[in-house]
């Protein structure tokens, strides 16, 4: 055990079991499961992707490369966690990646013996032929070999949210400088929000053994951290990722709440007006040969795990820091440790490798003076200075610059809603970081009218020490997730992959779960060297979100089967569901499809209602249809001009079809227009087109004609309609009881009459029809919508009442030739395409007019609706099928001249009928043409007819 | 004529929530007209993006040419349709009952306007609702009839992803009438 007697963040009195690879292990609460792991002398964690190289744990935060592992509780497994990231929980069972048997003794180790053939580009160059191998055999295999960890296949059980927050200032980052901004922002009473990765908000301080206002470090960000608590206007998220920044102040985050809450996850959209970015800074490993070996590890992380976590990483270290007081602390924290510290490397030093097998046993330099020194030693606290965590701040497309003076890529001072603050823009230092924070926040509040300006000065980025250290040559890791070398980057400069976007890919520099953030600066000064360029004019690659690897359910949150997207339901729907309705979707309605007696198919049921209401009766739900109240003066002259038909010599009590046309004289939608008082319209749209309607209508009313005097009302929801359909429609309307007359004279086909039913129940009764017979809209207020079920399903039972659904509703309006919007109204077609050119009014302006009579759109030679039947009067017309007038030729193609729009069987006629469009096709009736379908896989002879192929007189309408 | 049935529920939403922020959501038929008329007009009975609650009315405004009445309709040159079963009302009532909604909500419902205003129509994730409360603990949602059995399970769905909340999580806000203490 490497755990230390005393100190740390963690509580010793509870002790936490875990296995890992199947051994069983223990750790503490506030332990990482990278920080339980080193504390049971656990280094060896994982195998590189390429070479199977071990690795051990690296870092002590989200930017670590190697300590990838798959973690697997109750909910299943997740694999590529990093270790560093992962809070340690009662009962985990860790597993390593990328290795079998063992990640000690793993066979694919042997990939290292090919030694320079793997290449960066080994696959292009290599699995070139046979041509047809490729997708067969090496992409199979390479998949397979390829890549880190499994996907667990079996559902996630566990729950997921998202959720919204606004604030006026959110600080990303809960180290120095972040605590000194929400608190100065917080202070002077902004809402914020702090949004802090790590369980426990402090950051750097947290490992610091500096003091701040005459307290430890980790005392005053505690101290820090509950007095943010207890202000109102202050949230603090801990376990927070930021992890996505977006216009206009939208940054993404996810919170991983503890273990044993409901919640495995939140997504959280914060919305703020100003943006600190407190993110800090990574820090940038040393690029020497060996450098990947299990013992190597960050300054930082070693004086993290030592001072936060109380273990010792190591019995013997080496130190290679470039900064002294970073080098004397990283000392410091190891002689805390009672860990020997065997070589500390002054900076000028060349590094020429180490040594040791599963574990770093000896590291090799070359000093100053020249003079070649080895050591044994089983840690190296390496550390080439630091790099600012200014992802965010790129992510809007902002380019980082780099800066000799610190040498690392820093964010521009100020970057619209963002302003990075600290180690984020290059400041070191606590005291100097604090200052920044404070500074930052009054200049924002400031900005904000929020704060006087203060003008407090902003500290200077800190140079990064003159010196560092050089490598002989060797294997060189400078990514080392994905295994790339100082020779791959030799390799692609010299193969002419130069720029630096070229370079990721051929290479995969800076690619993967940790997308380069220990390996991104090193390989940029790499590139730059090799280029002969310098790393300001090479440039980075375009960074984008997440900052780091997300949860996919909780980018997903609750929206998952039923429950991805709201559902409406039509007012008789749980009258429906007690007649045994079979629904479906249809937009984001779920509409009735067909009703089943028992043992009865789709087809035979949707047969049965068919016939019912062509012989006696049926019943449909048309509460999904569009319906607008339209009042005032100029009603029925604003109604004349949306509708390119005849609509103004309407006279109250009476209904017409509409049909409205779009701008460009297409058309938009058909409906109805039913005139209840002298300046009182009621008006329907289709389902599918009900919301484009009622916004084009408003936008007439609003922006077109603001000085017409009408207003609109949606009043869709509040009618619930049951449309009453067969020649014993009108029987049935009798029957319920309205009171007012309902013979045919005094209630005939396109009239409306408004009343009461039953003595009690309020109604407007519209005659028109869908489906050919004689019918009635009975509508009512939707909350009495099963009291009008109620009773036409009593009263109708006489005549056998049978509702029908949404499949026989299409067999009647195919039947009868009437328009659908999808199919025939498809948003290509003028009023003449359709067959109702007549309907256009010339004696009028109305929307679309003036585009309609372009030559082009009253063309000969269109295409038009025409009907089809089969030729042999008996075959099954395939839907979807093309025209032709010529059969398939041994390629299967032919020439096209129409498409079928819809076609089923007829149970009424006995046989196939299909509605299609036709070049020409008014012209061509009686014509004999093919039905090509490479769907159905079948071609079938078709005669053009009509488009109404049942009552085309429409007698049956007026019964 | 004789009594009018009474209209249905729209959903099956009557009782507490799922979870364990203890909300309690039930439904209430809202007799509602719309009146519609020029901006002036409804201005002089009601400034836009508010509420008025009396022991005989409750008027609600979110668009500059309507407004939503239920009980006695103000005078004025109004154009009035009933569109009461056109909406459902819902309760949501307990304590976190706002801060609840809050998380969901595109709008800021801590913003001091919606604050002052007590009433907003805004998108509750993929639900257009409009809200209005006199009290944080008890919040009137109205959506359209047809979403009605949708929303409730929606707000189930939500209730079940919260634990007993965190003051942290969900600070306060102040209250409206309090002295503003941005410098």
């Amino acid at each position: 055990m490497s755990r230390l007697p005393r100190g740390g963040l963690i509580d010793r009195d509870r002790t936490l079991p875990f296995t890992f690879d199947g051994v069983p292990l223990n750790g503490h609460p506030g332990d990482t499961l990278a920080s339980a792991l080193l504390a049971n002398g656990r280094h060896l964690v994982a195998r590189s992707l390429k070479y199977h190289r071990p690795r051990g744990i690296l870092s002590a935060g989200l930017e670590e490369p190697c300590a990838l592992v798959t973690v697997t509780d109750a909910s299943g497994s997740t694999s590529n966690l990093k270790a560093t990231e992962v809070v340690l929980s009662d009962g985990l069972s860790v597993t390593s990646q990328n290795a079998w048997p063992r990640v000690d003794r793993d066979f694919g180790a042997l990939l290292q013996l090919c030694g320079k053939a793997l290449s960066a580009g080994f696959y292009y160059k290599t699995f070139m032929w046979p041509k047809g191998a490729w997708a067969g055999t090496y992409s199979r295999v390479l998949r397979r070999a390829a890549g880190h960890g499994r996907a667990d296949p079996s559902p996630d059980p566990a729950i997921y949210d998202k959720r919204r927050k606004s604030c006026d200032i959110l600080v990303i980052g809960g180290g120095a400088a972040g605590l000194s901004a929400a608190l100065t922002s917080a202070h002077s009473g902004s809402t914020v929000v702090l949004v802090e990765q790590d369980r426990l908000i402090g950051g750097a301080l947290l490992s610091s053994r500096e003091t701040v206002e005459g307290l430890s470090a980790r005392d005053w960000a505690e101290d820090a951290a509950v007095a943010l608590g207890q202000l109102s206007n202050v949230t603090v998220l801990s376990r927070t990722l930021a992890f996505g920044h977006y216009d206009h102040g939208l940054v993404q985050a996810v919170e991983t709440p503890p273990a044993g809450g409901s919640t495995r996850a939140i997504l959280w959209k914060i919305r703020a007006h100003r943006i600190i970015l407190a993110a800090g800074a990574i820090e940038r490993p040393v690029v020497f040969p060996g450098n990947d070996r299990p013992g190597v590890m960050l300054a930082g992380a070693v004086r993290s795990y030592v001072r936060r976590f109380a273990i010792a990483p190591g019995r013997r270290a080496a130190v290679a820091v470039t900064d002294a007081d970073e080098r004397a602390d990283t000392t410091a924290a190891l002689a805390e440790a009672g860990i020997e510290v065997v070589a500390e490397l002054e900076p000028g030093a060349e590094i020429l490798g180490t040594s040791g097998r599963l574990h770093l046993r000896g590291l090799r330099w070359r000093d100053g003076g020249g003079k070649r020194r080895n050591v044994a030693c089983d840690l190296l606290c390496v550390s080439a200075g630091w790099m600012p965590t200014a992802h965010l701040a790129a992510q809007l497309g902002a380019r980082l610059t780099f800066d000799q003076v610190t040498q690392s890529l820093r964010p521009a001072a100020d970057d619209g809603v963002m302003r990075p603050v600290g180690a984020a823009r290059g400041v070191l230092g606590t005291a100097a970081c604090l200052a920044d924070g404070k500074a930052a926040a009054h200049e924002v509040m400031a900005e904000l009218e929020m704060h006087k300006h203060l003008g407090l000065p902003r500290p200077d980025p800190t140079p990064a020490p003159a010196k560092g250290f050089t490598a002989r040559r060797g294997r060189a890791f400078v990514d080392l997730q994905n295994d790339v070398t100082r020779a791959d980057l030799a390799l692609a400069q010299r193969e002419g992959y130069r720029d630096v976007e070229l370079t990721k890919r051929y290479t995969t520099l800076g690619m993967g779960t940790d997308q380069g953030k220990t390996s991104w600066t090193n390989g940029l000064i790499e590139i730059s060297a090799l280029a002969g360029s310098t790393p300001a004019i090479i440039g980075h690659t375009t960074y984008r979100p997440p900052f780091s690897p997300v949860t996919i359910g909780a980018l997903v949150g609750t929206e998952v089967g039923a429950a991805m997207l709201p559902t409406r339901r039509t007012p008789f729907h749980a009258g429906f569901e007690r007649l045994d309705c079979v629904f479906q979707t249809s937009g984001s309605w779920l509409y009735p499809r067909y009703f089943p007696q028992q043992g009865e198919s789709m087809a035979d049921a949707v047969e049965r209602e068919c016939r019912a209401v062509r012989s006696s009766l049926g019943c449909v739900d048309m509460s999904t249809l569009g319906k607008f109240d339209i009042q005032g003066p100029d009603a029925r002259s604003f109604l004349s001009r949306l509708y390119c038909n005849n609509v103004a010599t309407l006279k109250p009590g009476r209904l017409r079809y509409g049909l409205m046309l779009r701008e460009d004289g297409y058309v938009l939608d058909d409906g109805t227009v039913a005139q209840l008082g002298d300046n009182h319209f009621f008006v329907t749209a289709t389902t599918a087109h009900s919301a484009s309607v009622w916004r084009h209508i408003q936008k007439c009313a609003q922006i077109d004609w603001p000085e017409m005097n009408v207003t609109l009302t949606n009043v869709g929801e509040h009618w619930a309609s049951l449309a009453i359909a067969g020649p014993k429609a009108r029987e049935l309307l009798r029957a319920l009881d309205p009171d007012f007359e309902t013979g045919p004279q005094a209630f005939p086909f396109a009239a409306v009459r408004e009343g009461i039913l039953g003595g009690n129940l309020p109604v407007r009764v519209i005659s028109v029809s869908f489906s050919g017979e004689l019918s009635f809209e009975i509508n009512t207020p939707a909350g009495f919508a099963e009291d009008l079920l109620d009773r036409v399903m009593e009263r109708g039972a006489e005549w056998g009442i049978t509702p029908y659904g949404l499949e026989t509703l299409d067999v009647l309006r195919i039947e009868k030739g009437h328009l659908s919007v999808g199919t025939e109204i498809d948003g290509l077609r003028v009023p003449g395409d359709l067959g109702i050119g007549r309907m256009v009014s010339t004696s009028k302006d109305f929307v679309g007019r003036a585009l309609l009579f372009r030559p082009a759109l009253q063309a000969e030679g269109r295409e038009q609706l025409i009907g089809l039947v089969p030729e042999d009067g008996n075959t099954a017309i395939p839907p979807a099928a093309h025209l032709s007038t010529a059969e398939l030729d041994e390629n299967g193609r032919a020439p096209i001249c129409g498409q079928l729009t819809a076609a089923v069987r007829s149970p009424t006629l006995g046989h196939s009928i299909a509605l299609a469009f036709l070049e020409g096709g008014a012209a061509r009736m009686g014509e004999s043409l093919w039905a090509h379908s490479p769907v159905a896989g079948r071609s079938v002879r078709v005669r053009v007819s009509p488009t109404c192929a049942y009552d085309p007189k429409g007698e049956r309408l007026n019964g | 004529m004789a009594e009018q049935p009474m209209p249905r529920p729209a959903s099956d939403a009557k009782g507490h929530l799922p979870g364990r922020l203890g909300l309690r959501l039930d439904e209430a038929f809202l007799p509602l007209v719309q009146l519609n008329g020029t901006p002036l007009a409804l201005d002089a009975i009601l400034p836009l993006g508010t509420v008025r609650t009396t022991a005989e009315t409750l008027m609600l405004r979110f668009a500059p040419t309507l407004a939503l009445v239920s009980g006695t309709v103000p005078d004025g040159a109004f154009n009035m349709v009933d569109i009461g079963h056109g909406f459902t009302r819902f309760l949501l009532r307990g304590v976190e009952a706002l801060h609840f909604l809050g998380h969901y909500t595109k709008a800021d419902l801590h913003a001091a306007p919606v604050r002052k205003a007590q009433a907003i129509r805004t998108r509750l994730n993929h639900y257009d609702v409009a809200l209005w409360w006199r009290t944080t603990r008890d919040v009137s949602i109205l959506v359209d009839r047809s979403l009605a059995q949708s929303f409730a399970d929606h707000l189930r769905t939500l209730a079940l992803r919260h634990d007993f909340a965190d003051p942290s999580k969900t600070p306060r806000p102040v209250a409206p009438d309090a002295p503003d203490r941005r410098g």
